[in-house]
């Protein structure tokens, strides 16, 4: 018997009894489609999350200080030595330090980070007015909105372009040179190039050399890039082995997504429930069809059709069933997905917020829940299949 | 066609003995049957229910293993095999007609004459038409698309025949075909086995319970409590003038 025949019998064994084959599919492309939604939902959250984390080069970025220790210095030997690991395509430096800024009367406290142009290029301030100093300014400050506010009486645009006094509180931590015992304060003025909108608490940027020409030599961060994410666990190790602290973007992102398996596994587990449900509607409907069809089995085998073709047929209307049910269920899953998606989308541009896909269908999830509304299928049909073989023909006579 | 030489049993059935278990007994059905059929011949198996003569007719086709004896068809042992090979066996030597006709359902009645044709993969529309070719000889055409239990008894039984000749089995094996039937319709099948025998020279062995049936016959079994108690063979001339007055046979035997 050919495949081809075996398919078309059971199509129309299937077609036969309509309802009842409805209802199966329907049963299945129910559960399927719950699993996908579930699923989706879930790599979804993932992906929002770690976005929110990092983005592409982020992961390839190592955070070094010296964890407030007295015994290594996170000076210009220190980056140098970093520097010199073959992995590690760039290393920026960072100084964090008290400080305050004055325009007119007005005057305030917050952070002062000496920062160059091309870190700020990673970190990515979202700038709401004016733009980022250049690699090779010198007297210039980029303030967040917070402490322009209190500088400018609540109209931050307006500081761009301004120049400020800044006094920076020089620590004697900040120094390599174990002399400079005292805490001296320092003054500088800067243009004001850019406001940035991020952070609650008054922070600015100014150019690392505003503070190194100070005579400061110890960082208190630096930022070390590598040439590629998978190199991440050694060179921080080996830093680590130098006696800095050292943090990964990497690290976190590993944690939430090994978070998100386990919530992927939960949800499985629900979603196997709905998925046995299934498995058990096309097994009774396949029982029920076997018993049906007593007589029919028993013609087949008096007219000469094999017992394994006899199980194919079966096998056949369970696995379209499956088949069926499995596509239906994905397509719609997706259909619901991605309204859901664009309804956030909607939501989100309505309120100004930025919009975040909950709903995500990787091919890999569409083709693991094919195969699986395939394989359960299959597994229904296998107990009817092979009862099959145990009709005698005989007996199919005598049914009435 | 060297299987079928005219001087060879076809079907030789030796010692042939049945009985089932029942409870703590065992219930004789058949009881050493001899009996050899050859080429071309119409036998008519004839006795009374319980007889046997179904058992005797289901063991012939492969479906019911004889207790004691055996039976040759086309000289091999056919309980040799193992249930597939008597299956294929059976496919290949015999075209089965039964008193209940039995369809796949979700099949239309061209699909089901086709069926066997299907069954070793061949090509389907052909199948489709070869079937309906033979619908055509017994005037079903007209009937192809439609399922076969919105047919009448009558026409069943013949598309149920349809479907036997399909395959062009050298065997034709009928259990009480005309059981069901009216009069006519049950004329009308035995006149296309009749044909079928004369013209075709088919092999065609019926089990029935109507003597009437036995005008048609070359061979006539006559079975009693799982015996053969009469074996008649007719006479080669008279019966082929016979295929021009069934009616009349069948009107004076049923008087």
């Amino acid at each position: 018997m050919k495949y081809l025949y075996i398919l078309r019998l059971a199509v129309k064994n299937l077609l036969g009894r309509k309802l009842r084959t409805f209802l199966t599919i329907i049963g299945v492309a129910i559960s399927v489609g719950f699993v996908c939604l579930l699923m989706a939902f879930s790599y979804g959250m993932q992906m929002a999350a770690t976005e929110q984390i990092a983005s592409g080069d982020n992961l390839k970025n190592i955070d070094v200080t010296d964890g407030s220790s007295k015994l290594v210095d996170l000076d210009n030997t220190a980056i140098n030595n970093i520097r010199e690991f073959s992995e590690v395509s760039k290393v920026y430096p960072q100084v964090a330090l008290a400080g305050d800024a004055g325009l007119d009367d007005s005057k305030s406290d917050g952070v002062v980070y000496g920062t160059d142009n091309d870190l700020l290029n990673i970190i990515k301030p979202n700038m709401t007015s004016g733009r980022l100093y250049a690699q090779d300014a010198s007297e210039s400050v980029v303030l967040n909105t917070t402490f322009a506010r209190k500088l400018t009486n609540n109209a931050p645009e307006t500081l761009v372009g301004q120049t400020i006094d800044i006094r920076l509180v020089l620590r004697n931590d900040l120094f390599t040179d174990p002399t400079a015992k005292t805490t001296q304060i320092q003054s500088v003025k800067a243009t004001v190039t850019g406001i940035t909108d991020d952070g609650k608490t008054p922070y600015m940027f100014v150019p690392l050399k505003t503070v190194t020409n100070l005579g400061v030599d110890r960082y208190s961060s630096i930022k070390v890039q590598l040439k590629n994410t998978d190199s991440v666990e050694k060179v921080k190790s080996q830093i680590e082995f130098m006696g800095f602290k050292v943090s990964a973007v990497k690290d976190t992102v590993d944690q939430v997504n090994q978070f998100f398996q386990v919530f992927q596994i939960i949800l499985i587990s629900v979603g196997m429930i709905s998925v046995i449900v299934a498995t058990l509607g096309i097994f009774n409907t396949m029982t029920i069809s076997l018993i049906e069809k007593t007589r029919e089995v028993g013609l087949m085998k008096i007219l000469g059709v094999k017992k394994i073709y006899i199980r194919r047929i079966f096998m056949a209307e369970a696995l379209i069933i499956g088949l069926v049910g499995g596509s239906i269920g994905v397509i719609s899953s997706i259909a619901i997905g991605q309204a859901i998606n664009y309804m956030l989308y909607t939501m989100a541009v309505g309120s100004g917020n930025i919009a975040v896909n909950i709903m995500y269908f990787p091919i890999l999830l569409v083709v693991l829940i094919m195969i699986v509304s395939v394989m359960v299928s299959l597994l229904a049909g296998l107990y009817p299949a092979r009862r099959t073989t145990r009709i005698s023909p005989l007996d199919a006579l005598r049914y009435e | 066609m060297s299987m079928t030489d005219l001087n060879r049993p076809i079907i030789a059935i030796q010692g042939l003995s049945k009985s089932f278990r029942v409870g703590e007994e065992d219930v004789p059905v058949l009881n050493d049957i001899d009996l050899e059929i050859f080429p071309g011949e119409f036998v008519v198996i004839l006795g009374p229910s319980g007889c046997g003569k179904s058992t005797l007719f289901n063991t012939i086709i492969g479906l019911e293993p004889p207790s004691n004896g055996h039976i040759k068809v086309h000289g091999h042992v056919v309980y040799n095999l193992c249930e597939d090979d008597r299956t294929i066996f059976r496919q290949k030597n015999f075209g089965v007609v039964h008193q209940q006709s039995n369809w796949i359902k979700s099949l239309s009645v061209v699909e089901n004459v086709a069926f066997p044709l299907d069954i070793v993969g061949y090509h389907y529309k052909r199948s489709l038409e070869r079937a309906t070719n033979k619908l055509l000889m017994f005037g079903l055409e007209g009937y192809a698309k439609y399922k076969p239990t919105e047919l009448s008894g009558g026409q069943q039984a013949k598309v149920a025949v349809c479907r036997a000749l399909i395959s062009s089995p050298p065997i034709i094996m009928a259990d009480e075909p005309t059981g069901n039937l009216d009069t006519t319709s049950a004329v009308g099948v035995m006149n296309q086995f009749e044909i079928l025998n004369r013209k075709y020279k088919s092999t065609i062995i019926m089990v029935t319970h109507n003597p009437i049936y036995a005008e048609y016959a070359t061979k006539v079994v006559n079975m009693m409590d799982g015996r053969i108690s009469h074996l008649e063979v007719k006479d080669l001339i008279y019966r082929s003038n016979s295929v021009h007055d069934k009616n009349v046979l069948v009107g004076a035997n049923a008087r």
